[in-house]
């Protein structure tokens, strides 16, 4: 589950409460429109330069997007307002809308002052730019 | 694989929906997923005058998404580029199971004008309208002698 430590951003998804909880609130809740919060699914590459987590979170807008850095975890949050049409009944329900939430420990590679947020079509991407230290680098071989 | 979206986690209960659906006098019924396949999630609701699908499909945009009718079926139908850029390495992959692909076809019981079928794109949601017809008019069948 956990991914290379070596890549500076592990996902703290099991020591991460909320995230359990989501898991409960997609299968028990299931007549509750909002307030559940979700995980939202990831995937994670790295380049020579930086770490680009994206993640799907259909139904956000930039302005509800929450991105903190707090002693080496990065926590994205975003809130998404319910949208049944109105005076409609439901005939079927396979997932349910509410906010995202999930956590992701960086570590000293990535230079936290510099991450970058895109969101487009409902992905969000995050670009952690790795620090000087932590970068790939030609090595000349004398000879 | 690590993922509280529902789309596993649900398939199982529409076993139950035909069933409920007939109770309740409509029928709306997805057809099994496909083991493997991404398989969108869908929401659908019954209005007075419509009949509203909504589907989460992020990093999808309308121009490669191919949404069709056929008799009693709305087929959603969908591709997108996945493409690794150079010196890129994946340390995790979760999202749509790393498909590139997908069609999801649904039965809709209640008879709607597929003239007039909407569809919108909007941060990754998408919402079909498909309005239903005024009322099944009756019609009569010639019946030939041989």
């Amino acid at each position: 589950m956990s991914c290379n430590t070596n890549c500076g951003c592990t996902s703290t998804a099991e020591t991460n409460p909320t995230s359990t909880t989501t898991a409960h609130a997609t299968t028990q809740s299931a007549s509750t429109q909002s307030g559940a919060t979700y995980r939202p699914e990831i995937d994670i590459r790295e380049t020579a330069e930086a770490f680009i987590v994206e993640a799907d979170v259909p139904g956000a807008t930039p302005e509800s997007v929450d991105l903190t850095v707090d002693q080496g975890v990065l926590t994205l949050r975003a809130g998404v307002p319910g949208r049944s049409p109105e005076g409609a009944r439901r005939l079927v329900r396979e997932y349910g809308v509410g906010s995202y939430e999930r956590s992701f420990r960086v570590g000293e590679g990535v230079d936290t002052d510099k991450i970058g947020a895109e969101l487009k079509d409902g992905v969000l991407t995050l670009t952690l730019p790795k620090s000087e230290t932590t970068r790939a680098r030609k090595i000349k071989v004398a000879g | 694989m690590m993922t509280c979206r529902p789309t596993a986690a649900f398939a199982p209960t529409f076993a139950s929906f035909p069933e409920m659906e007939r109770l309740m006098g409509a029928f709306v019924s997805p057809q099994p997923a496909r083991a493997g396949a991404f398989h969108p999630p869908v929401n659908v609701w019954e209005g007075e005058h419509a009949l509203h699908v909504e589907s989460e499909l992020p990093g999808y945009t309308l121009e490669n998404l191919n949404i069709t009718t056929l008799g009693d079926e709305l087929t959603i139908a969908g591709s997108r580029q996945v493409s690794t850029p150079e010196n890129s390495a994946y340390l995790r992959r979760e999202r749509g199971a790393g498909a590139t692909e997908f069609s999801r076809t649904l039965k809709i019981g209640i008879p709607f004008d597929a003239e007039k079928v909407q569809a919108s794109l909007k941060q990754g949601v998408l919402t079909i309208t498909l309005p239903k017809v005024a009322a099944a008019k009756p019609r009569k069948i010639e019946v030939k002698t041989a």
